[in-house]
């Protein structure tokens, strides 16, 4: 995971990409349990090219490569760990990038998503084990319940929350 | 089908372990869990191979 989180912090400072955030299970181990995944999601603003209107992870791809990377399917690989490169593909992600805090990974300094964020991703997402991974939120008290609630609102996940089964313990 | 077979004492002790694992798995730091999701990656493409 370090080399990865090296790479990234790389590419950030050679003005590849402009900041990112790492969000999914991988962070929220960083509050929670450990969740088992197959990758770390990385999201990141992005800007199509000059000369398309389509967006292109070519030249984070060609960086990450220079730096030891190797591209499978739709990661990249950065020692033991598959990269998952995600533009920011909804309000609700663009302001948990925004608003991501900074963390140290051993001694390395990266950014992840606050929980309350991950957790209104989880709900948005909705699948099963994200609608769990809310639940421990909940359960382990690692979520501000005003704060989430308040994204609940403002990105219209109230629906979402009824899968949630302990959504309304503790709530305030 | 339900027995009346379940031992109260082992599944105190079921219950008392399943606590302190839960209890030793939140303790651990972030770079401790990253580690761990790893061990579950590499067991399971392990798996993978062993099932092929």
């Amino acid at each position: 995971m370090k080399k990865a989180l090296l790479a990234l912090n790389s590419i950030k400072k050679s003005g590849v990409i402009d900041d990112y955030a790492i969000g999914g299970a991988i962070a929220a181990s960083f509050y929670i349990e450990a969740i088992n995944t197959e990758d770390v999601d990385v999201f990141l603003f992005m800007s199509a090219s000059e000369n398309s209107i389509l967006l292109s992870l070519r030249p984070i791809y060609d960086a990450l490569e220079q730096l030891g990377g190797r591209v499978e399917k739709e990661y990249i690989v950065i020692g033991d760990w598959p990269i998952q490169i995600l533009p920011a593909y909804s309000p609700l992600v663009e302001e948990a990038i925004i608003q991501a805090v900074t963390v140290q990974y051993g001694n390395i300094e990266t950014r992840i998503f606050t929980a309350e964020h991950l957790c209104a991703i989880a709900l948005d997402t909705g699948r099963m084990k994200d609608f769990y991974r809310v639940a421990s939120f909940i359960e382990q008290g690692k979520v501000d319940r005003l704060v989430l609630n308040q994204l609940v609102i403002r990105y219209k996940l109230e629906d979402r929350t009824k899968n949630v089964l302990n959504w309304s313990s503790d709530e305030n | 089908m339900k027995t009346n077979k379940t031992n109260p004492d082992r599944l105190e002790y079921v219950i008392k372990a399943k606590a302190s694992y839960r209890a030793d798995a939140r303790a651990k730091t972030w770079e401790e869990k990253v580690e761990s999701i790893a061990r579950m990656r590499r067991a399971a493409v392990e798996q993978k191979r062993h099932v092929a």
